[in-house]
């Protein structure tokens, strides 16, 4: 089986910080990993690979060169190779045009069996760029999955995915686009042997040129949605509370009047 | 020239009105109470005035003022430590806290070396985010032409530099690590603070300020002569008793032929206020690679530690850490009973020991140092495949995890046990012994503990053969017991020529156990260089030694 898994490297959540100024995310100083969320889809991706006992498991990311760091990490997990697209072309891009280039590169590696991401990134918390990618390839897409399990003869998929309300089981033929979410593994810790190894696999670099595809649908020019501001949301004040132990009935009278004038019912 | 006679000075005192003050036991007491507390949570610090320094020349303005009125002083700093060194007992408290500037930067040509000079109240982690990314614009156009010269040539290197001292609470003060001789899991290599501190500026307890470089002034005959502003001589006598060649020795340091500088890092600010540090840099390692290394039995472990550490040792660690079979066991409960989060390797359930180390290397290097590695783990049985190894920032994030998992677990533990018996607290010891005696005292400790059944965990700085043994006590009766076990634990350590206290400090908690390292003639010694600089006994009442009036007997309760 071919599994593609396109994988993004972020900042360390925890020591983001806002520029009060810009609004922006400071990145200076802050140390960047691997998309916790992608972690879920590499390992994935990988278990699927042994359970067979043969197959490849490739590695796509659309980012500067730093992000190769988080490639190298992919690749310890059990990555077999890895794809970095990397272009001042894709500079810029919002979650259609990321979703755009990355499809191209999995379009180049046809015939694949299965695209497994995470369900978000963490720094911008989308979860569009997966459901987008299988949008353009048009194949089928499970979201959110929590259990995956591929038939024995390698054509159709069953997952459990999360929903609001609880699960689903769906089936779908391959190939396909899953998104993966906590809980559907536990990422191995890699050890001194798959760092050693993973040191010694091919990272391909691909720029836009390379790539292909319609280039106005690259970076900042190929996207249609722009951050205009980020703020903070203000602190939601009002809200009234009452107090039921002494007078219930009143307490329920004087409930319905507040819902009542607030046009709620 | 070297010489053991250093000439005091003087500067103007600034007005003390003008000096930031919070007054009133009360008030201190109400809105202040963090400053009466340390990390230890050390509880019935007390105190009439709360003065906030800005300059050198506000904190002669307070400690004359003390000293004429005969007030007891406490310094304050970052309140990380574990001891309740800061925590004041009456009078007056001094916080250092606003001077937090960096003063200049500097090469030294002798050395070779990099150093950097700020006030004493910056936090280490200040200091270092400002020497790693290079942001010094505070200092540009100041000092002297030299020092300007160098600031350019620093901010024009393209080597990352650090601070390497790491006493894990990054928030602790420079000033108050320097008090304290920090040390910390990475001064296995690296050493404590005492190494990295090339001078420092003192205010003693008369308002003289002493300026201490060092390698200019050492003891002769064991003496120092200082000279005062008033003609005068103070004559410092370094005490007779033998210290510990552990990584860190509490009680003042004491050595023939000393440098003088020495004799104030470490001193718990018992002979005065710290008020500016240049301190030494190094090269900020390229790459890290830690490993967590599972192994069948404890043994097995610490047959490996006796061969890392070694000078012959292909891998050359920063840390050697230890968690021991119980430790192991909790992080297997943990697993099972969910970790908030925390990452718990699989190999827990299986193994009996962890180490941990961490290997800097240079990218380059990366091929050679992991054969390294792997010849030596492979030579206690250790495949690669049971390691885990990080050199992603995740991954090194995740393992930070595990680590803080254990104290943390310990703490909630305890916590628990104290609704039920209220005398229950947690009973870790801080003791260090020379390499050769390492599996003495783990084969003494666990004997102990074992015929008692407490139960405990060990874990930490094996490297440097410094463990800290968790007594978990689960009634009242159990930490009496505990209690006892601790006392012959620390006689034991000490007559193996090792420390009572490797890290922590004496402060006013452990001031028995420094008895039972020096006994009642060292004591005594320390005190006579306390009286010669202190008359009044103002500084820090209460730290290291026994005020006078405190009976050394009344210690041992």
């Amino acid at each position: 089986m071919k599994i593609i898994v396109p994988i993004k490297q972020v900042p360390e959540i925890a020591e983001v910080k806002i520029d009060p100024e810009t609004k922006t995310l400071i990145r200076a100083g802050v140390p960047s990993i691997l998309n916790p969320f992608d972690e879920f889809a590499v390992e994935e991706a990988v278990r699927i690979k042994e359970k067979f006992g043969e197959g490849e498991v490739i590695i796509i990311t659309m980012g500067p060169p730093q992000a190769e760091e988080a490639l190298k990490k992919c690749l310890a997990m059990g990555g077999d190779r890895a794809i970095h697209l990397s272009d001042r072309a894709f500079a810029g891009a919002d979650t259609w045009a990321t979703a755009y280039t990355i499809a191209q590169a999995i379009k180049s590696l046809e015939p694949f069996d299965l695209v497994i991401c995470g369900k978000q990134a963490i720094d911008g918390d989308t979860a569009q760029v997966g459901p987008e990618i299988a949008e353009i390839l048009g194949i089928p897409q499970i979201t959110y999955a929590l259990e995956v399990e591929v038939a024995e003869n390698k054509k159709r998929i069953k997952v459990r995915k999360e929903t609001d309300e609880g699960f689903e089981v769906l089936e779908c033929r391959l190939p396909a686009l899953l998104t993966a979410t906590k809980g559907l593994n536990e990422p191995r810790l890699p050890s001194l042997m798959a760092i050693m190894k993973a040191s010694k696999k091919e990272i391909k670099l691909v720029t836009a040129d390379e790539l292909g595809g319609d280039h106005e649908q690259f970076g900042l020019p190929g996207s249609p949605t722009q951050v205009v501001e980020v703020f903070t949301p203000e602190q939601r004040t009002g809200g009234i509370k009452i107090d039921g132990t002494e007078d219930p009935e009143g307490a329920a009278k004087q409930l319905v009047e507040w819902l009542l004038k607030k046009g709620a019912i | 020239m070297q010489t053991n006679k250093i000439k005091a000075e003087t500067i103007t005192p600034s007005k003390l009105s003008k000096i930031r003050v919070i007054e009133g036991e009360e008030t201190i007491c109400e809105s202040c109470s963090d400053y009466l507390t340390d990390e230890a949570r050390f509880g019935d610090g007390y105190a009439e005035r709360i003065y906030y320094a800005r300059s050198e020349a506000d904190v002669v303005a307070v400690v004359n003022w003390a000293n004429e009125s005969k007030t007891l002083l406490t310094i304050s700093a970052g309140r990380t430590g574990l001891t309740g060194g800061a925590v004041p007992q009456g009078g007056i408290l001094l916080t250092l806290e606003q001077m937090d500037k960096l003063c200049g930067m500097g090469f030294d040509q002798d050395q070779n070396r990099w150093y950097v000079c700020a006030e004493p109240g910056i936090t280490l982690e200040t200091l270092n985010s400002a020497i790693r990314k290079k942001q010094l614009d505070t200092l540009k156009g100041k000092g002297t032409s030299e020092e300007q010269a160098a600031l350019e040539k620093y901010l024009n290197e393209s080597e990352t530099y650090f601070f390497p001292p790491d006493p894990t609470e990054m928030t602790a003060h420079l000033g108050g690590s320097i008090a304290a001789n920090a040390s910390g899991a990475r001064s296995f290599r690296y050493k404590a603070i005492r190494k990295w501190t090339r001078r420092i500026r003192v205010v003693l307890a008369n308002g003289n300020i002493l300026d201490i470089p060092r390698g200019k002034f050492f003891a002769e005959k064991g003496i120092f002569e200082v000279y005062l502003t008033d003609d005068s001589i103070l004559e410092i006598k370094i005490p007779e008793y033998s210290m510990p060649t552990t990584k860190n020795a509490a009680g003042l340091f004491a050595h023939a032929g000393m440098d003088l500088i020495d004799l104030f890092i470490g001193s718990e600010g018992i002979l005065g206020v710290i008020t500016e540090a240049e301190v030494w840099l190094d090269k900020y390692p390229e790459r890290t690679l830690t490993i967590f290394a599972f192994f069948p039995t404890e043994e097995t472990a610490i047959n490996f530690v006796q061969d890392v550490r070694s000078k012959h040792s292909p891998v050359q660690p920063t840390l050697v850490e230890y968690f021991d079979s119980n430790a192991v066991q909790m992080l297997r409960e943990a697993r099972t009973k969910g970790t908030g989060g925390v990452t718990v390797p699989s190999q827990v359930e299986q193994c009996e020991a962890i180490i941990f180390f961490e290997v800097p290397f240079a990218e380059k290097e990366m091929e050679s140092v992991f054969m390294a590695a792997q010849e030596l783990l492979g030579n206690h049985g250790i495949g690669m495949d049971d390691t885990w190894a990080g050199i992603d920032p995740g991954d090194l994030e995740k393992m930070k995890a595990v680590r803080h998992l254990i104290p943390e677990t310990v703490n909630a533990l305890i916590a628990q046990r104290k609704q039920k018996y209220s005398r229950v607290h947690k009973l870790g010891t801080d003791m260090a012994v020379p390499d050769e005696h390492l599996e003495i005292i783990i084969a003494y400790y666990k004997k102990l503990l074992d015929e008692a059944r407490l139960e405990y965990i060990m874990f930490g700085h094996i490297g440097d053969n410094h463990l800290h043994v968790n007594i978990l006590p689960r009634t009242d009766a159990e930490v009496e017991q505990g209690m006892k076990i601790y006392q012959q634990f620390a006689k034991k350590a000490v007559e193996l020529g090792g420390t009572v206290s490797a890290e922590h400090g004496i402060g006013k908690l452990k001031r028995p156990f420094l008895r039972i390292m020096y006994g009642d003639e060292g004591l005594k010694e320390m005190a006579q260089v306390k009286h010669a600089l202190d008359s009044n006994w103002i500084l820090n009442p209460g730290n290291m030694i026994p005020k006078p009036g405190e009976t050394l007997e009344s210690l041992d309760s």
